[in-house]
């Protein structure tokens, strides 16, 4: 295939990791087309290299598969993978963009991901996925999940002796394949290149990277304790092969470093590290595990519990930037360091150490910024037009930019970034038509016909039929009275075989398809599309997975292998007799938001919202908009005034003619779901579709905290920001603040992620108006790790000459009251020494906590709020804007507090949400759903409180559970909670299960 | 003398521990194929009804697998087949069935090899235990 | 002879109220006795084995048979029940489903007899007694006892059931004209409903952090039992009782057994209860923190198979353990 390709898009997103991949499914859900380009033979990134992910340990390529797979069943989404950009000429609204697609010498229409070519290929070179330590074959995946799951031919490595070629029976090998260039036509770019890790051995040759072997990256350190990864999960030295007996993390090893390294904080490795201490920790509570850091920065939702939970474990925290690791002659390791908190310098002796390394920009953004006429930061990340109000726009309009490719940052703000993107990459794209879901097709009704089951049983080339006898499970299968044909293919995925079946469904009238071959999760949906194109619904649909499930796992046993085949197959045609066609319900879904909060989230979801063509009620309790802009005074880290901020946007929004502003709101009620909510506010009925949270935080109430109000010298941070910008402050000559008033301590562990940058501003503010004032700043840890915010506080401490002292939980600052100054005695846990200070004021960097209005709206909208009363999304990693129900979206500092630059990239990102099934007109339930019996409900509500997704209700009258469709996700946990089997779930019907398993094991009534 | 066969039905969540056994054949794990699957879309489904229909029927051992607390694609369905599992277990021992025969795994999509270890796990710790003797004497 | 039906009551083993309860309809015992002429009720009469043999088979129109299969006895008469009566009536839970008695399977019988009659709260060092024995009047024989407790299913074929301990006057009033009339089918007088359906108390969603014992609780009598935190079984027990227990503050104990179509009334609840409760804030609990909330139902075989164990997927207690 020689020549140019071209085709005409929407969006080209340049990047496939998973902002990449949020980014496209957010446009391409929206009715967009989109081409995901990503240099790699995957997509995937670096989130797939991870074991698992903080603060929920959950496995990181169990939660991004799935996503990876919808986004390449996507029909909008065109994956580009081995893929690169060449060139785009043009401007907003229409780029082109040359890319160079890399041939893999492997057609992906023809190969089935079966791995007979890498058995045979005799190359072995190191694995980039795994960072070197296994090999792969010169043709490879780079990982079994893989999308697309297509082989590739390493041209550089392969020595060309045609093994894969002979023994692929597919076919799909063809040496002479070439490179070619494709150009696409789009309207908007999101770059979403991410990062790379810093080579330690570059900066930080201290530490011993690459001279010793025990020294790893946490990169690397992460594949090892992956289950998959090259030692099956186990965390052994590569000097011997055994298990160490004691770790060491060093932190910020080339990060906050001016002269060795970058000066910014990477966000992430505080928290990563801690996750990988205390997962080691819980695999070998003997290991001893210990992180060397400077401010453990665990700034995010549940991260300081996560870390308090770590140290309880036994993970120990030490204060201090090691010097460096030196080898000892018994193999070990020596960490040398100074430990800050008790003044003394040591040496740990240790079996490993895991450096976290800077997190870097990629090394292919210069290129880019070049190619695309953008600009770059001082370090490599793409450089935002604005990083307070902009943080997503790139220099140029057109081009916008999705998680690490902005700056370091963790999944969650990285997907809620790319959502953000995507509702920023539709702008210039108004115009254009979208394209509807696919219609569906007519279908054939079955409902009065005998079950006719037609069985295919796949060869997969010698993967199945090797080692075990095919014939013989097509002949035990055959006299079984529901199945009406059977049959058997050397490949049941490929052209041929699909339409032998669509052949066999009309010669034999068949109403059922079983297919007996590999996955389910990998090929169901292939064949679910051929049952259509004849008029068969596809959830008339079972497969029995004798590849994976059977033939791989049991080579050396071929009777029993070919019993355990026929048993599978038999419990597929048990199931397949009792399917019955499923219809995936619509409902429409019109363009009325509501806005919940009137702060800077809320607005801006509101203008992202109207500027797309939604008309939005936005309602905010106080009497006018703003939020906590109003009680700002400047905004952290640009120092831009925060009322003439809040004043700007709120033009904007009261200029928008989408919008309609209700102030002093008080929401009575809320009832209803997606496409269809009535809000009674005000006395008044406001319909809407959707609904946007973005109510916001509050202080904690600050009574009895360091002699508050006793003095009114004595202030929480908002009421001194309120202080600074109306000028009522005395000349002071000391100013003292107190961090994490009320904060990290058992009654309210978290961090409430904003303060410390709160107090760094303030700090400079106080210096800049009061020159020669003495400020301090006492804290616990000083956790400031976004874009510009360690340089601030650098520049903080060094040029403005802001006193730090460190404190520690329970010897909390006293305060006394009295005549003259403010009394305040403090041990500094560094210098180890009490100090006293006599201050001007004090102000209290107070804890925060979730709006008081939540307890009410969560009841109405029936989701959940944490301890601290923020609400919980729907998945703390990839749905951070989300609710486990469809139609309601959280932006902002409901979610959790954020400074406003995170706070306007989640309120773009929460719009983006919402637009989904506004633009697309509808939303559509699944097939597999739940449902009640009336005659046997007997209201007893068993089943109303484990619906996770709010769908079942009471109705009062009927005295009945009532499942709203669109709602149910098909769990099937209702069905298991009721008591007297009024619910069933469809596709996993209880006699369904039964006949399964009396196939299994039983009689042949149920075949 | 043929050492005893058993048989084992293992209900497998359609999101992670079904995906662990996908892997574990791509890995070529190689275990008993003394076990048959059932597929369910989350493990919360699965009620103490199937798991004794499964013994009454003539499996000797019965293995429910789900994702990690936390990763339940339904947000909290496996806290819901943790807590269910517990209270079947405590039953079966008043009931005088060995708790052994039955087994509540986490096995995640990664865990390919997992998923294998389980397997032969649970085959050679029901194959000690013995055949289930449902017979009755009046 | 008048063409009135004949019918007949027989009790295996029971505890004597279901014959009771046929009272309990008062007055209209005239309108049954208007129907059917009772020819055979052991309890009333004095019939003899011999007296039943004689009779032909199948000249009982409906025969009412209530309590469990216990005994050889019990099997015998049952069976011979079954020839002689054109139908059989499950009547009561024992029958229909094993009983309260059905809890004695979680024992052996030889554990049984030595708790009854050889422990010190029964009958320390008392005798055993066995099959056949002799006393100075001459020799006894008794009936063995069987190895467990069965429903009357087990060994003849039921066309009727009406569970209940015992069935209540409501329930009989309604449904014995219509089974002498050869109305009802085989479970059209189980209920497909659970006792909440007519239970009176306002019912919330059940969000039960875990459960107490009742007399730890001050119940409030407008409220739910289950929502409170008490076992009360009415969710998988079969309705139509009107709500008798709960309805005077009392949780229901399942006497009526599982509803129509479900066949395991324990393993239902057992779903139910472990699937609710605690499930509020149950992401941030660990292993231990979730058994402990299981732990809250205390003996749930006990509890939740207290009517209907015998009939239940596992009947009795197997010798699995330690076998």
């Amino acid at each position: 295939m020689h020549g140019m390709i071209n085709m005409k898009k929407d969006v080209l997103i340049i990047g496939g990791g998973i902002s990449g991949v949020q980014a496209a499914l957010d446009l391409a859900e929206k009715g967009y087309e989109v081409v995901l380009v990503d240099k790699s033979p995957s997509i995937g990134g670096n989130m797939v290299k991870l074991d698992k992910t903080f603060p929920t340990n959950d496995c990181s390529i169990c939660i991004s598969a799935p996503k990876m797979v919808e986004a390449s069943r996507n029909e909008n989404i065109t994956l580009l993978t081995y893929s690169e950009v060449k060139d785009v000429v043009g401007g907003a609204g229409g780029f082109e963009a040359k890319i160079w697609k890399r041939t893999r010498y492997v057609d992906p229409d023809i190969c089935t991901g079966c791995g007979d070519c890498e058995t045979a290929c005799p190359v072995e070179v190191p694995s980039e996925f795994e960072q070197k330590l296994s090999d792969r074959k010169a043709i490879y995946v780079e990982y079994p999940q893989s999308v697309p799951l297509t082989y590739t031919l390493d041209y550089t490595n392969c020595v060309g002796c045609g093994a894969c070629e002979r023994i692929c029976d597919a076919g799909a090998i063809n040496f002479l394949d070439t490179s070619r260039e494709i150009t696409v036509e789009v309207g908007s770019i999101v770059l979403a290149t991410g990062y790379e890790m810093m080579q330690p051995h570059e900066w930080r040759e201290e530490y011993g990277y690459g001279r010793y072997p025990n020294v790893l990256t946490a990169l690397e350190y992460e594949r090892l304790l992956s289950a998959s990864g090259p030692t099956g999960g186990k965390v052994l030295k590569r000097t011997d092969g055994k298990p160490p007996a004691s770790v060491a993390w060093i932190q910020c090893v080339g990060s906050r470093c001016k002269q060795k390294g970058m000066p910014y904080c990477s966000r992430v490795c505080c928290m990563y590290s801690t996750k990988q201490a205390s997962i080691s920790k819980g695999e070998d509570p003997e290991l001893d595990t210990a992180i060397y850091y400077m401010d453990l920065r665990a700034y995010g939702k549940d991260f300081q519990q996560y870390y308090d939970k770590a140290r309880d474990k036994g993970v120990r925290y030490l204060r201090g930037r090691p010097s460096r690791v030196y080898g000892l002659t018994d193999g070990r390791l020596a960490v040398e360091y100074e430990d800050t908190e008790k003044g003394e310098v040591r040496t740990d002796h240790v079996d490993m150490v895991v450096l976290s390394s800077a997190i870097i920009p990629s090394s292919d953004n210069k290129k880019l910024a070049e190619i695309l006429e953008i600009s770059l930061d001082e370090y490599g990340f793409f450089d935002s037009r604005d990083l307070l109000t902009a943080p997503l726009d790139t220099t140029r309009k057109g081009i916008y930019m999705a998680g690490c490719a902005q700056s370091p940052k963790d999944i969650p703000d990285s997907v809620s970034q790319a959502s953000g993107a995507a509702a920023r990459a539709l702008m210039p794209l108004l115009e254009r038509p979208r394209k509807g879901r696919r219609k569906k097709r007519p279908q054939r009704d079955v409902s009065g016909e005998e079950p006719r089951t037609g069985v295919f049983v796949c060869h997969c080339g010698k993967n199945i039929a090797h080692y075990l006898d095919v014939e013989g499970v097509v002949e035990a299968i055959r006299d079984v009275p529901s199945v009406a044909h059977v049959d058997h293919s050397m490949f049941a995925c490929s052209e041929d075989a699909q339409t032998e079946i669509k052949k066999a469904i009309e010669e034999h009238g068949l109403n059922r398809i079983v297919v007996s071959a590999c996955s389910p999760r990998t090929h169901a949906p292939l064949f679910q599309d051929t049952m259509e194109e004849v008029g068969l619904n596809r959830y008339l649909f079972e497969m029995a997975n004798i590849r994976n499930h059977c033939s791989w796992v049991h080579s050396d046993d071929r009777q029993k292998a070919t019993e355990k085949a026929i048993l599978l197959t038999r419990m597929a045609v048990a199931k397949a007799k009792r399917l019955s066609a499923l219809t995936e319900e619509e409902i429409m879904v019109g363009n009325r938001a509501l806005v919940i909060g009137g702060g800077p989230a809320g607005m801006q979801t509101a203008l992202t919202l109207a500027r797309a063509g939604q008309r939005v009620t936005l309602v905010e309790k106080e009497a006018k908009l703003g939020g906590k802009l109003r009680r700002l005074n400047t905004l952290f880290p640009s120092d831009i005034d925060a009322r003439e901020f809040a004043d700007r946007i709120a033009h904007e929004v009261e200029d928008e003619r989408n919008i309609r502003v209700i102030l002093s709101a008080v929401m009575e009620n809320i009832e209803g779901y997606i496409g269809n909510y009535t809000a009674r506010i005000n006395g008044e009925d406001i319909q809407a579709d959707t609904i946007v949270l973005a109510t916001g935080f509050r202080e904690i109430e600050p009574q009895g905290w360091h002699g508050y109000g006793k003095d009114p010298r004595i202030m929480t941070q908002l009421e001194f920001d309120e202080a600074l910008a109306s000028h009522e402050l005395e000349r002071p000559e000391n100013v003292v603040f107190i961090n994490c008033v009320g904060a990290l301590e058992e009654e309210r562990p978290w961090c409430c992620r904003v303060g410390c940058g709160n107090s760094l501003k303030n700090a400079k503010e106080v210096k800049k108006r009061y020159p020669g004032s003495n400020v301090y700043i006492l804290f616990k840890d000083m956790r400031v790790f976004g874009k510009g915010e360690e340089e601030y506080y650098m520049d903080v401490e060094g040029k403005d000459g802001v006193v730090f002292l460190r404190y520690s939980t329970g010897e909390g600052p006293e305060v006394t009251v009295g005549e003259g100054k403010l009394h305040l005695k403090v041990r500094d846990n560094l210098l180890d020494e009490e100090l006293e200070i006599h201050a001007d004021y004090i102000v209290l960097a107070m804890q925060l906590e979730g709006d008081e209005t939540a307890p009410l709206l969560k009841k109405m909208l029936k989701i959940s709020s944490d301890p601290a009363g923020f609400y919980m999304e729907a998945h703390a990693k990839l749905r951070p804007l989300e609710f486990p129900s469809e139609g309601v979206y959280l932006a902002g500092g409901a979610h959790y507090p954020k400074n406003v630059s995170d706070t306007l990239a989640q309120a773009e990102g929460a719009a983006s949400k919402a637009m989904i099934p506004m633009m697309l007109g509808h939303t559509r339930s699944e097939g597999i759903i739940s449902v009640v019996d009336s005659d046997k409900c007997s209201g007893c509500k068993m089943c109303i409180a484990v619906c996770p997704y709010g769908a079942i209700d009471h109705d009062p009258e009927e005295d009945k559970a009532v499942i709203t469709d669109v709602l149910c996700k098909g769990c099937g946990s209702c069905a298991s909670v009721c008591p007297v089997g009024a619910i069933d779930q469809k596709g996993y019907e209880n006699d369904t299960i039964m006949a399964m398993i009396r196939a299994a094991l039983l009689d042949d009534e149920v075949l | 003398m043929t050492s005893f066969e058993p048989k084992i039905i293992v209900f497998l969540c359609n999101w992670c521990s079904y995906g662990g056994g996908d892997l574990a054949g791509v890995n070529r794990e190689q275990y008993p194929p003394n076990v048959l699957g059932i597929k369910v879309m989350c493990s919360s489904r699965i009620t103490p009804e199937h798991i004794m229909e499964s013994f009454m029927d003539g499996a000797d051992g019965v293995l429910v697998t789900g994702c990690h607390p936390g990763d339940c694609h339904y947000i909290d369905g496996n806290y819901k087949t943790f807590r269910k599992m517990d209270m079947v277990s405590r039953m079966f021992e008043d009931l005088g069935i060995n708790p052994g025969r039955l087994r509540l795994e986490w096995i995640s999509s990664a865990e390919g090899n997992k998923f294998a270890r389980v397997m032969r796990e649970m085959t050679q710790l029901v194959r000690e235990l013995g055949p289930l003797e449902l017979k009755e004497e009046v | 002879m008048s063409d009135k039906l004949k019918i007949g009551f027989y009790w295996c083993a029971s505890c004597g109220g279901c014959e009771v309860s046929v009272l309990d309809i008062d007055e209209m015992i005239l309108e049954v006795v208007e129907l059917a002429d009772i020819v055979f009720w052991p309890c009333a009469m004095d019939p003899k084995y011999e007296d039943l043999r004689a009779m032909e088979d199948g000249s009982l129109d409906v025969v009412f048979i209530n309590g469990s299969i216990r005994s050889k006895e019990n099997e015998e008469m049952a069976k011979l029940l079954r020839e002689k009566s054109k139908k059989v009536v499950a009547y009561g839970s024992c029958s229909s489903i094993g009983g309260l008695f059905g809890l004695g399977n979680l024992y052996s019988r030889e554990e049984l007899l030595e708790y009854g009659y050889n422990t010190p709260s029964t009958d320390k060092g008392g005798v055993i007694p066995v099959e056949n024995s002799k006393v100075p009047e001459g020799e006894l024989h008794l009936p063995p006892l069987q190895h467990h407790v069965r429903p009357l299913d087990e060994v003849i074929e039921v066309d009727i059931y009406l569970p209940g301990c015992p069935p209540l006057p409501n329930q009989l009033k309604e449904g014995l004209p219509l089974i002498l009339q050869g109305k009802v089918g085989k479970y059209d007088l189980v209920s497909q409903k659970s006792v909440c359906d007519q239970c009176p108390l306002e019912r919330e969603e059940k969000r039960i952090p875990r459960l107490y014992p009742i007399q730890e609780k001050m119940l409030d009598p407008e409220s739910c039992i289950l929502d409170q935190g008490v076992l009360c079984m009415g969710p998988a027990t079969a309705g139509m009782c009107e709500a008798p227990c709960p309805s005077v503050g009392h949780p229901c104990i399942g006497c009526n057994g599982p509803v129509r179509g479900v066949k395991d009334q324990g393993a239902r609840m057992a779903s139910a209860l472990a699937s609710v409760l605690g499930a509020e804030g149950e992401e941030r609990m660990d292993e231990s923190e979730l058994k402990d909330v299981v732990n809250s139902v205390r003996d749930p075989t006990g509890s939740f198979y207290r009517f209907s164990l015998p009939k239940s997927y596992f009947r009795y207690k197997r010798r699995d353990i330690h076998g």
